[in-house]
């Protein structure tokens, strides 16, 4: 018996000396990184750069002694739960400019690491009826003002936001799908297989706002490119529409911009003059996404423009 | 004679349903020219622009593997497309029509001049018709700008003067003005050109909603022959009515966090599980009666 205990003590004891080793060359070399950088400082020494705290307070700092902040997980989910401030997005899609070029599938589905069977967006071909000619239709979440998805999640992974978007918490997320089977408009697909680059994305810290890296066994959707509109950028499928398919904008400043032209336009007006809808408005899901009709269609579409998913 | 004012006036319907198929360029932008030569250094960066933003539907000059879309995107190489004046082109690229996007707020006008030069390497015949103008001196350092807005009738009225020695009016000045939205500007009123005292004035909208107390920044900017823009002035007027928002999580709702719900789901399940509670309390109490009854009579 003391014999098995003398052997890990002495163990730890070489262990010791190795890690005085280790810690006397890390603090060797931390001096001296110290003593350049106080070098560095000293140049330039009475510079001072103002900063935006987390907590929106600003505060002073010497410019030699800042450092890259890597954003924590936890900081990400406070923000992606908290939305912008003032802003209520929408998104118009008109049907009439629509050409299936799927640059908006493909712009999403690489941003939010999707493979390409994966939709958050998707192009569908419709056809009304047997005698009307067929036309494109772009189909997003509707990120519904009354969200069937969000009442029915019984762990509080998928939420509504203050600006508008309704978002998922991967981290959150129990895989049960019970949003999938309320979503009128099958926009949430679930993670059946390890997502796309599982292995390389899997150090990365999550973005709630992203919703990467993706989790096997949860569900992801569409996010309207929450990241996106907090840089001020448009949507990754707005931005990507060679056609001019997509417009963007905040109700409450009553505007919407087009993604290709970069044209701005009221959207109070642009939904009065072009009869826009909302997909299966009956509903009462107050979606926010427009559609303006698929007007000036020529004749039936060219076969090799369909896709699988045809909805005729 | 009856007929044949009507077989007329069917002529003229037919024909202009024909030509309205054209793309029509106003007269004044059709003899819009570069103000600079197309040199090989235009024309290389013209080529950098047109494989990102034209190649998708253009398809490579003289290659015809254009998209096959309606109405047909044209080769730049073809004949029909080189029969176009520079002006035309410029107008058509930047105004756009049906499925070809407008490009004057993704591309500059110079970006748009480059492109230009690029194609028209395509057209062994073309010569070249330009006027050169200095183009580092800016349009705002030739004139000034007086700006004053009218709240009550909501008109902004501007005087350019250019900024010669008799401080003359400047007339024909082509302006527009924009409002600043989160992803873009916003044009209010049409673009208009100053009269012969230099001024000219634009109504804005009475419903466009500005900050939360009714600010807008606006900005007037300044187009010149060549199509180039500049802006003048970036103020901001009290003309927009203040901003209203509700925020949606304030709202009782189903889909709302906990304390949010609604007061008939917490009434009804507070309600519930009350009343199960005091059921189970009640069979534990009379049980701790039976039992006591038992134990004293023992």
């Amino acid at each position: 018996m003391e014999e098995n205990y003398k052997e890990p003590n002495k163990k730890s004891r070489r262990d010791f000396l190795k890690t005085l080793g280790i810690v006397g060359a890390a603090g060797a070399s931390g001096a001296m990184a110290l003593y350049f950088g106080q070098q560095y400082e000293n140049i330039k020494s009475g510079k001072k750069v103002k900063l935006l705290t987390v907590d929106n307070k600003v505060v002073e700092f010497e410019d030699g002694k800042l450092k890259e902040y890597e954003r924590q997980t936890e900081e990400l989910f406070i923000r992606g739960r908290e939305g912008i401030a003032g802003k209520s997005w929408v998104m118009v899609i008109d049907l009439a400019k629509c050409q299936n070029a799927r640059k908006c599938i493909t712009a999403c589905q690489s941003a939010h690491q999707l493979r390409p069977e994966q939709y958050h967006i998707n192009t569908l071909t419709m056809q009304d009826s047997q005698d009307t000619p067929a036309y494109f239709m772009p189909k997003p979440c509707m990120h519904c003002d009354n969200p069937p998805c969000v009442s029915v999640c019984p762990v509080d992974a998928t939420f509504k936001r203050n600006d508008g978007p309704v978002l998922m918490d991967n981290d959150r997320c129990i895989g049960c799908r019970f949003c999938i089977a309320a979503c009128p408009y099958s926009a949430r697909i679930f993670h059946w297989f390890d997502p796309k680059n599982a292995v390389l994305f899997k150090d990365m810290p999550y973005d709630l706002e992203l919703n990467v890296p993706q989790k096997l066994g949860t569900v992801t959707k569409c996010l309207f490119s929450a990241d996106r509109l907090r840089k001020n950028e448009l949507p990754y499928c707005v931005s990507n529409c060679p056609n001019g398919v997509y417009y963007f904008g905040d109700k409450n400043e009553d505007a919407v911009t087009n993604g290709t032209t970069k044209e701005t336009v009221r959207l109070s007006t642009l939904l009065k003059e072009n009869a826009a809808y909302r997909l299966m408005e009956e509903l009462g899901q107050e979606p926010r996404v427009y559609y303006l009709p698929p007007k000036g269609r020529k004749g039936t579409l060219p076969e090799e423009n369909k896709n699988n998913e045809n909805h005729v | 004679m009856k007929n044949k004012i009507f077989l007329l006036i069917l002529i003229s319907c037919f024909a202009y349903s024909v030509f309205s198929q054209e793309w029509t360029v106003p007269d004044d932008k059709k003899k819009l020219t570069a103000p600079f030569k197309f040199d090989s250094e235009h024309q290389k960066k013209g080529e950098e622009i047109f494989n990102k933003t034209c190649v998708s539907c253009h398809g490579h000059p003289g290659q015809g593997d254009f998209a096959k879309l309606t109405p047909v995107p044209k080769d730049p190489a073809s004949n029909e497309y080189q029969a176009n004046t520079d002006g035309e082109l410029f107008f058509k690229i930047s105004e756009g029509r049906i499925i070809m996007p407008s490009f004057k707020n993704t591309l500059k006008a110079v970006d748009i001049w480059d492109l230009i030069a690029y194609v028209r390497t395509y057209n062994k015949d073309y010569v070249q018709v330009f006027t050169e103008t200095a183009t580092e001196t800016s349009i705002t350092s030739k004139i000034s700008s007086k700006i004053t807005f009218a709240e009550e009738d909501k008109k902004l009225k501007v005087r350019i003067i250019n900024k010669d020695a008799e401080k003359t009016a400047s007339e024909g000045v082509t302006l527009s003005i924009y409002a600043k939205r989160y992803f873009g500007w916003l044009q209010l009123d049409k673009t208009k050109k100053t009269d012969q005292n230099g001024f000219v004035s634009f109504s804005l909208p009475n419903d466009l909603p500005g900050d939360s107390i009714g600010n807008l920044q606006i900005t007037l900017k300044i187009t010149d022959d060549s199509g180039f823009e500049e802006t003048i002035a970036d103020t901001i007027f009290k003309a927009g009515v203040p901003i209203i928002y509700n925020n949606l999580l304030d709202n009782r709702a189903m889909w709302n966090i906990r304390s949010k719900a609604p007061l008939w789901l917490i009434l009804t399940y507070s309600g519930t599980v009350l009343t199960v509670m005091s059921v189970i309390l009640y069979i534990i109490w009379i049980l701790a009666q039976i039992r006591k009854k038992g134990s004293s009579e023992i």
